[in-house]
């Protein structure tokens, strides 16, 4: 049985992986998933789209950018596999071919065109800053710091997807193959942020783990969606909305 | 199967070199006679029959390597390269031995390579970090081949082992655009 005593999360700040393992099961637990989750999806992620799209990518500096980042989603999975590590989460736990946990639905999108990569990085790597934001200050500082390590990198990521993305929009016929992208990528998206009455949410939040329910993070990230997809000229399909 | 340990740990010190390497400290500056060698053997090597031009500057760079023009027979040409060695490197190490062999040369060059090329940017008035990550890019995609290039045993006059050496000389092959190939 769940205890449900909200414990005083500006006291529980737990600074070192050793002071972890002292901690109760509920809140050592709620680490661990969310680092398992996020190993396996940053090392999804580069493997179903970031690599493949060196080969759509339409020129060498586009290729060369689009091998850097997927490097650096790489090296996400890294950092969050290492952390499990000492957290003594099994190696095998992490990696997507080895555990039974799913990877987000995302990943099951298969990238076809240099277009869906582009709206890809605009509104999933955006998906991917609400939930490292969420994280910024994180009871357990292990998983606060490699949030705050990995931020800038993220916001990078999403950069581009608004820099390619404002290439493409120059040309009647770029900015309609783009729109479509949009149109079929961002339906899949607000399910990244989990159910409306999410366990696990609840958890994380009573232990300070992360501050929003999943309900305000999916609020804020069609918001943001939108604005960012307004500057480049371009609108999110309606059903998403509605889907949310 | 060929002594796994001892072979493979070559990679291993591939990868602990590079930090050795001058990367990007030489972009810019007019080409050595020894590196229009190293460039015209690596066209050859690839059989592109295309002249050679030396870059400048980043900003000329940039345009080079985004350029509507660029030429992707040069592209193909090291993608069916890469593949055949990859293919040869498998049959050699086996699939798990040479990917953990390939990330440790490919994890080290990420490491190095942005700082390298955002400094030497910024030696040239160029705070810019895409293009600085699209140098790292390259630099680290150079690595990577060249480490392929070892798996599979090539000799050093294979394309990706001279690439290597321009980019470890501080130079960026930049690529073909028409019938000419940019070194940086």
């Amino acid at each position: 049985m769940t205890d449900t005593t909200k414990p005083d999360t500006a006291k529980l700040q737990i600074k070192t992986v050793e002071e972890l393992k002292s901690q109760p099961e509920e809140y050592r637990t709620a680490c661990e998933k969310l680092v398992i989750s996020h190993a396996i999806n940053e090392l999804y992620g580069a493997r179903a789209f970031d690599e493949p799209a060196v080969a759509l990518a339409p020129h060498p500096y586009a290729k060369w950018l689009t091998c850097r980042v997927a490097m650096e989603e790489y090296g996400h999975h890294v950092r969050f596999f290492e952390l499990g590590r000492e957290m003594g989460v099994e190696a095998d736990r992490m990696i997507p071919e080895k555990t039974s946990k799913k990877p987000l639905s995302i990943f099951d999108y298969p990238l076809k065109t240099w277009e869906e990569f582009v709206a890809i990085k605009l509104l999933a790597d955006l998906a991917e800053i609400l939930q490292v934001e969420d994280l910024l200050h994180c009871t357990f500082h292990p998983l606060r710091n490699l949030a705050r390590m990995t931020m800038p990198e993220e916001r990078f990521h999403a950069q581009f997807g608004l820099d390619f993305g404002a290439e493409l929009v120059k040309t009647p016929e770029g900015k309609a193959r783009l729109q479509a992208a949009v149109n079929t990528v961002f339906p899949t998206m607000p399910n990244f942020f989990g159910g409306a009455k999410s366990r696990n949410n609840e958890i994380f939040r009573k232990w300070g783990i992360k501050l929003r329910t999943n309900e305000e993070m999916r609020d804020d990230y069609i918001n943001r969606a939108r604005d960012a997809a307004g500057k480049i000229g371009l609108t999110l399909p309606e059903v998403a909305v509605a889907a949310a | 199967m060929p002594a796994l340990a001892a072979d493979l740990a070559g990679l291993g010190r591939f990868a602990a070199s590079l930090g050795s390497a001058s990367w990007f400290a030489a972009v810019g500056q007019d080409l050595t006679a020894a590196e229009r060698r190293e460039g015209e053997d690596y066209l050859a090597a690839l059989a592109l029959n295309a002249g050679l031009a030396g870059v400048s500057d980043w900003r000329t760079a940039e345009k080079v390597t985004r350029d509507p023009n660029w030429n992707p027979a040069w592209w193909n040409a090291e993608e069916a390269a890469r593949q055949a060695l990859l293919a040869r490197a498998r049959e050699i190490w086996g699939e798990h031995g040479l990917l953990s062999a390939l990330t440790r040369v490919t994890d080290e060059a990420t490491r190095l390579t942005l700082g390298a090329a955002s400094i030497a940017a910024a030696r040239d008035g160029i705070a810019d970090p895409a293009l600085s990550r699209v140098a790292a890019g390259a630099a680290t995609q150079a690595a990577y081949q060249a480490a392929l290039a070892l798996a599979a045993e090539t000799g050093a006059a294979h394309p990706f082992q001279i690439k290597f050496r321009l980019f470890a000389a501080g130079r960026w092959p930049l690529g073909l655009v028409g019938d000419t190939f940019h070194l940086f």
